[in-house]
């Protein structure tokens, strides 16, 4: 069985898996975005989400150790990969204490913010490539916005986290933003791109139509925004 | 040496004592158990990113790799490790005499 999801926040991923698990589906393999289940009893497995320090693959030492805890390495993507152990071996967690915790969720950050930089590079190169005359551009600029929302927004979700976890640690209560982006930009923003990228292939009217319902959604996605992250 | 003076977390403070003799990754989550009665189990992450940051700050090291027999990895404390491990337990040791005064100062 395959399902299709864009999971940026690795604890709503784990919260399907799991889902999916006591449904009696165990994720098997995954490919940019494409979930595969294969049946199994309900509630076999426990999935969890790690982040490691390297990409698509896993040292040599990390996967003695979870061999030895009777953890199953699914597959990797990234930096993440995914685990499950059996549910009838006990209780699965990865990260014990506040400490760990809080340093796993640091590493994440540190991605999504190079990722940011990285994304912004390539905006201001699609704009350029755009504002040369290359219609192009603009709309590989626009798809390069929509994913660009999506990770900043990345960044401050885990912000937030990282700040709850770390009330917990000292006690302290910081006063922080909770600042978000909201997923109405990304969608006008991508469905923007869309009227660009195709606007030779479609009749001006829908194009129009397009770019009307994107600029809309955008504003929603604005103004949900600001409202959010002022209070 | 500039000893850090911070306190030690718990998973850290345990990893150490059990690698006072040489020991593999889980072999060290089944001591720490065993250790504390079941109070405290580390998850793999936990102990893989210690294993991690103990290894650079040299506070622990390999053992030994024996390639030949398929045996595991093993770590074992260094004496930067003993050191800081003695500092720690001196500051658990005036905490508990200190706690006595909770009683003594009792009304």
């Amino acid at each position: 069985m395959i399902r299709f999801r864009l999971y940026l926040d690795k604890d709503a991923k784990e919260q399907w898996l799991n889902q999916m698990a006591a449904e009696g589906w165990a994720m098997e393999t995954f490919f940019a975005g494409i979930y595969q289940f294969t049946a199994c009893e309900k509630g076999a497995y426990t999935y969890r989400v790690d982040f490691g320090d390297r990409l698509f693959s896993v040292s040599n030492d990390y996967r003695e150790l979870m061999q030895d805890a009777g953890i199953q390495i699914i597959q990797t993507w990234g930096y993440w990969v995914i685990l499950r152990k059996k549910a009838s071996e006990g209780a699965f967690a990865l990260y014990t204490d506040l400490a760990s915790s809080i340093e796993h969720y640091q590493k994440i950050r540190r991605m999504f913010r190079v990722v940011t930089i990285l994304e912004m590079i390539c905006l201001f190169v699609e704009l350029y490539v755009g504002a040369k005359g290359i219609m192009l551009g603009y709309g590989c600029a626009l798809l390069i916005a929509a994913m660009l929302v999506a990770v900043v927004n990345a960044v401050f979700q885990t912000n937030r986290k990282i700040a709850e976890l770390e009330e917990k640690m000292t006690g302290i209560s910081t006063k922080h933003k909770n600042t978000y982006v909201s997923v109405f930009l990304a969608v006008g923003l991508l469905i923007n791109s869309c009227a660009f990228l195709l606007m030779e292939y479609i009749p001006h009217a829908v194009t129009r139509g397009l770019q009307i319902i994107a600029i809309a959604f955008m504003l929603v996605g604005v103004a949900k925004t600001c409202t959010k992250s002022l209070f | 040496m500039a000893e850090r003076e911070n306190p030690l977390t718990e998973a850290v403070y345990y990893i150490l004592l059990a690698l006072r003799k040489p020991n593999h990754g889980y072999g060290i989550i089944q001591e720490v158990e065993q250790l504390t009665g079941g109070r405290v189990i580390l998850g793999a992450g936990t102990l893989y990113g210690a294993i991690q940051t103990l290894l650079k700050k040299k506070w622990i090291d390999i053992y030994s790799i024996d390639t030949e027999s398929r045996k595991k990895k093993e770590y074992m404390i260094t004496d930067l490790g003993r050191q800081v491990f003695e500092t720690e337990r001196q500051r658990l040791e005036e905490l508990l005499e200190n706690a006595k005064l909770m009683h003594i100062e009792k009304k």
